[in-house]
């Protein structure tokens, strides 16, 4: 214990140099940059200046590239309450309450508790991060296929309280989801899958474009015709500010994301995605109006929020304990590492204490100057609102194209960000929600992927997942968690989301 | 909308989306480079190619006096970029870094029976920049302590001892079978999707070895989680002086290496060709690029265009025929 | 919202019997494409294996939906107002996704804002020039001189 507070010691003065305060501001300040753009998230921005940080001392490019990272989590969220397009694909949960906010008039308070939510998410995230490193990591390997797999059933499970409507009409649109995330190329046999030839598709279709067609180009298909004034009046101060009741609901939901995303943060693999879509369910799930829920409930912003943020985090455990990346962002860190001479194992803790715990350091730094950036902004950004939509909305499509392309370099992402913004036109037509559908595209490769790995470990035993303790548990809990939605089966009482529905359609 | 406006926009489109590509038939002795230069890495950043390409692009553009970019063109195991490379004009202002899984993608079309991507005759070489080979890893819990105990145990179990790879016919994949396929062993193969993952899977325990990359091994190796048992080169490796090869335990036919190698389009001018080839062989020899190299554990294993080939050609060869002998997987 | 007067004659089109009836031809269509793709065996499952499963659910959730679909909103109530305008739009994206890398980022954008700003919004013209040419230019700046993003250039290199 002592000894920690020895190397935050260490670590804070590394970091309090000019020149290192410079690179988190100059990190954080592009990350929320990157963030705000829509479709680009931190591994583009990291990719983009990742040649830059050759030339500086380790920890400074760590700090800087760090910065970037959670930077972009902190912006995502802005065009996601705003205009309803995800910044990067990890805010598409933000989209669904937070845009309901705006339009309401509560954009300044959605963006508030965003930012503040974000805060206490990274900083207790960071926390963790310096305690629990190498003990969460080792448990983190410990996840395999099998545990995988049914970690993600599990999920499912759970997910389908992610948003109301028709049930059928809710795994209809994840089923799809799946199926359009498995174009591309087989991972176990090397087939390709529904690509007809082109070799663009042989990664699949990319959640960048999935997400920013589903969402902010068919919102923009949506509205840009539409006769419908849209109502902005000048905003008072006070309807910039949360009031104290958005301060009171904000709480639990931004304590529960924060658990919920360090941890799924850390499991590798992971997307970051996957925490905002938990933890919207499980704030719908337990909130005693769950009605409110894509209508404007500040909870579903404080909670994805938090554990978007607390997943980047968690993401970075397993990388600086055991130097073991779980995903594009960290290796993408690992390889800045490594260029300049560093490569992290198990024991970088213990031979590069000056690298990690001024990392831990820029970390606090860092989310504290982003929340003192992102809360004055709240006011701007309110008033780009006021811009009439009609010059507004080409001008979103551009940064839609521009952010798509610019993920890739590849013109058929933009192609298929055409084609979901006409698809989620259509299934908004025909009452579907769109955001189960981003689900299945995020999960299908993974799902399937870990399945067969799985049966492959066990050469075809499928007793495999009940053997292994961890996987057996989250299967366990799928199973409970269906058989209590299945009580309605034997209880006459009309679900009552099915009565919502029709009341309001008859409204 | 006023018809007239539209049509007349339209015409307009028309004449530039015609004009346009016919508008830069480039004069043929210009002096090269005049424009900045694009270099495809079908890799996401970070990864081997990525690592090399970048140092390379910053000590060109000392030489050239010309920005070199580089543009991640990533996607189906690399295809999508080597593809782009393969179909883009042969003017030398588009270039290539790519890894050795370049010979290997043609071969697996012809397994399945798809048109390929590319054929390998589509690329020039300009040089080869390093090559890694790989260092069979098992996990620090296992029994065998040499090759020789990994392979009896196989013999005695076969299709038991699991390993983990990168993907499909990926790095990983090839080069564990050629060993499988020369020692008349039979492993259980776990594709993971890359590097990473499956270096997680092995020091997870999920797996019992891989056939991995040595910068990423070597800390672990140093720390005690795994052991290493032989590597697949020609030589030892500088890191590992006590890691014997494959060849030395009696493998003769078993080499492999995760190399990095230069490209331009197979149709790019002489003059061209011959002055990348000239400025690389500085690049390679500048103080920074050396630096970069040796900071990332990856030596610098440089060859110049027909020693280049020659080398390709023959890895090539090897190549296809492992996977030739891996056939279809399911 | 209108609501049905007299009991029409024919059949009552709702927008889940509609919906319901493309997720059982895409169900078809995936469980026809994927003949080419081995199955596999349940302890083996090969590349054809899930995407049959998944098919097989989707024909299951949309005959449910065709067959509960009577209480849906019906068809005509759906307002397609806007659609002029968002096939306008799509056809910018269109025009981007087919044309960008041939004609580059620059001339793309100064096409398709001119036309969006200028043809769809009337937007005064010198406001629209203003718009147009400054974001075009402004937003290449941006990215592939001051982040190096590489942004296509076109057939003449502009």
């Amino acid at each position: 214990m002592e000894a920690t507070f020895h190397n935050l010691i260490l670590g804070f003065s590394t970091v309090f140099t000019p020149a290192n305060i410079l690179y988190s501001l100059v990190g954080c300040l592009i990350g929320t940059m990157v963030g705000v753009l829509p479709g680009v998230g931190p591994l583009a921005g990291i990719s983009m200046l990742l040649p830059t940080t050759f030339g500086l001392d380790t920890t400074s490019a760590i700090i800087l590239l760090a910065g970037i990272y959670y930077g972009a989590m902190y912006g995502g969220s802005t065009t996601s309450i705003l205009m309803r397009i995800p910044g990067e694909a990890a805010s598409v949960m933000t989209c669904i309450d937070g845009y309901a906010m705006a339009r309401k008039g509560r954009a300044g308070p959605a963006l508030a508790i965003a930012a503040i939510g974000s805060y206490i998410a990274g900083t207790l995230s960071v926390v963790g991060l310096m305690f629990l490193a190498p003990p969460l990591a080792k448990f983190a390997l410990g996840f395999g296929p099998p545990e995988y797999f049914c970690l993600l059933v599990c999920g499912l499970v759970v997910l389908s309280y992610m948003t109301g409507g028709s049930i059928v009409k809710n795994l209809a649109m994840i089923v799809f989801g799946l199926m359009v995330g498995m174009i591309g190329i087989d991972q176990m046999s090397g087939y390709f899958r529904f690509s007809y030839g082109i070799v663009a598709l042989g990664d699949g279709v990319g959640l960048v474009p999935v997400a920013v067609g589903l969402f902010g180009i068919s919102e923009i298909l949506v509205t840009a015709g539409s006769p419908e004034i849209r109502e902005v009046l000048k905003p008072r101060l006070r309807d910039l500010i949360p009031s104290k009741q958005e301060f009171k609901d904000s709480i639990a939901p931004i304590g529960r994301g924060t658990v919920l995303g360090f941890l799924i943060g850390i499991i590798p693999g992971s997307a970051h995605i996957i925490s905002t879509f938990v933890s919207y369910a499980v704030e719908r799930r337990i909130s005693k109006h769950p009605e409110r829920f894509g209508q404007g409930a500040i909870e579903g912003v404080a909670g994805p929020e938090a554990a978007n943020n607390a997943a980047s985090e968690g993401a970075l455990v397993p990388l600086l304990a055991l130097g073991v990346p779980t995903g594009p962002v960290p290796a993408v860190l690992l390889a800045a590492l490594m260029v300049h001479g560093i490569t992290p194992g198990p024991l970088f803790i213990q031979e590069q204490p000056v690298v990690f715990w001024g990392l831990i350091a820029s970390m606090y730094v860092g989310n504290m100057v982003l929340l003192l950036l992102n809360l004055p902004m709240v006011g701007l950004f309110v008033n780009l609102l006021r811009v009439p939509y009609r010059i507004l909305y080409p001008t979103i499509l551009l940064f839609c194209v521009l952010g798509v392309y610019a993920v890739n370099s590849s013109l058929v992402d933009v192609g298929i960000m055409s084609i979901m913004g006409v698809l989620g036109y259509l299934l908004r037509k025909m009452d579907f929600e769109t955001a189960p559908m981003v689900l299945g595209v995020v999960l299908a490769p993974i799902i399937e992927f870990s399945f067969r790995q799985s049966l492959a470990m066990s050469a075809g035993d499928y007793s495999i997942f009940i053997q292994r303790p961890i996987a057996a548990f989250f299967l366990v809990i799928a199973l409970i968690m269906i058989l209590l939605s299945l009580k309605p089966l034997f209880i006459k009482k009309r679900d009552w989301r099915e009565r919502l529905t029709e009341a309001q359609k008859d409204a | 909308m006023k018809p007239m406006r539209v049509l007349v926009g339209a015409a307009a489109i028309v004449c530039m989306v015609a004009v346009g590509p016919l508008a830069d038939i480039a004069p043929a002795a210009e002096p090269y480079p005049v424009r900045p230069v694009q270099v495809i890495v079908p890799f996401p950043p970070g990864g081997v190619a990525d690592l090399v390409a970048r140092p390379l692009a910053a000590a060109l553009e000392k030489l050239l006096k010309q920005p070199v970019v580089i543009v991640n063109k990533t996607g189906a195991g690399g295809a999508v970029g080597m593809q782009a490379q393969a179909v883009a004009k042969p003017d030398g202002y588009t270039l290539m870094v790519a890894l050795s899984s370049i010979s290997v993608m043609p071969e697996v079309d012809a397994l399945f029976n798809r048109p390929p991507v590319y054929k390998l005759s589509d690329f020039a070489p300009i040089a080869l920049l390093s090559s890694d080979p790989t260092v069979l890893v098992v996990s620090s819990k296992s029994p065998w302590k040499t090759v020789a105990d990994f392979v009896a145990d196989a013999k005695k179990r076969p299709g038991e001892i699991k390993y983990a790879s990168s993907g499909v016919y990926g790095t990983m994949h090839v080069a564990m079978e050629m060993l499988a396929h020369s020692a008349g062993i039979k492993l259980r193969h776990i594709p993971t999707g890359g590097g990473g993952p499956a270096l997680n899977a092995l020091l997870g325990g999920h797996v019992d070895a891989i056939s991995g990359g040595p910068n990423v091994s070597i800390p672990h190796i140093k720390a005690g989680t795994v052991r290493v048992l032989a590597g697949w080169g020609d030589k030892r490796l500088p890191a590992l002086p006590d890691v014997p090869t494959l060849k030395e335990v009696g493998y003769k036919d078993v080499e492999f290496y995760i190399w990095s190698g230069f490209f331009a389009p197979a149709a790019t001018p002489e003059p061209v060709i011959k002055a990348l080839r000239e400025a690389t062989a500085k690049a390679v020899q500048a103080p920074d690029f050396k630096t970069a190299m040796e900071k990332m554990a990856t030596p610098i294993d440089y060859l110049d265009a027909p020693d280049f080939k020659k080398f390709w050609d023959r890895d090539a060869e090897r190549l296809i025929k492992a996977v030739r002998n891996i056939g279809k997987v399911e | 919202m209108g609501a049905v007067s007299e009991k029409r004659e024919g059949y009552n089109m709702t927008i889940d019997r509609l919906s319901g009836a493309f997720l059982v031809l895409l169900g078809l269509f995936v469980v026809w494409e994927r003949r080419v793709l081995p199955l596999g065996t349940t302890s083996h499952p090969g590349p054809g294996y899930v995407p049959l499963l998944l098919a097989i659910l989707l024909i299951i959730f949309g005959a449910i939906l065709i067959v509960r679909g009577k209480g849906a909103r019906p068809l005509r109530s759906v307002s397609w107002s806007e659609a002029p305008h968002a096939v306008a739009i799509l056809g910018c994206c269109i025009f981007v996704t087919l044309f960008m890398e041939t004609i580059g980022y620059r001339l793309t954008l100064l096409v398709v804002l001119g036309f969006l700003f200028g043809v769809m919004e009337r937007i005064k013209l010198w406001l629209t020039l203003a718009l147009t040419v400054g974001f075009a230019f402004g937003s290449f700046w941006l990215f592939d001189t001051l982040l190096r993003v590489p942004l296509p250039r076109g057939g003449w290199g502009f």
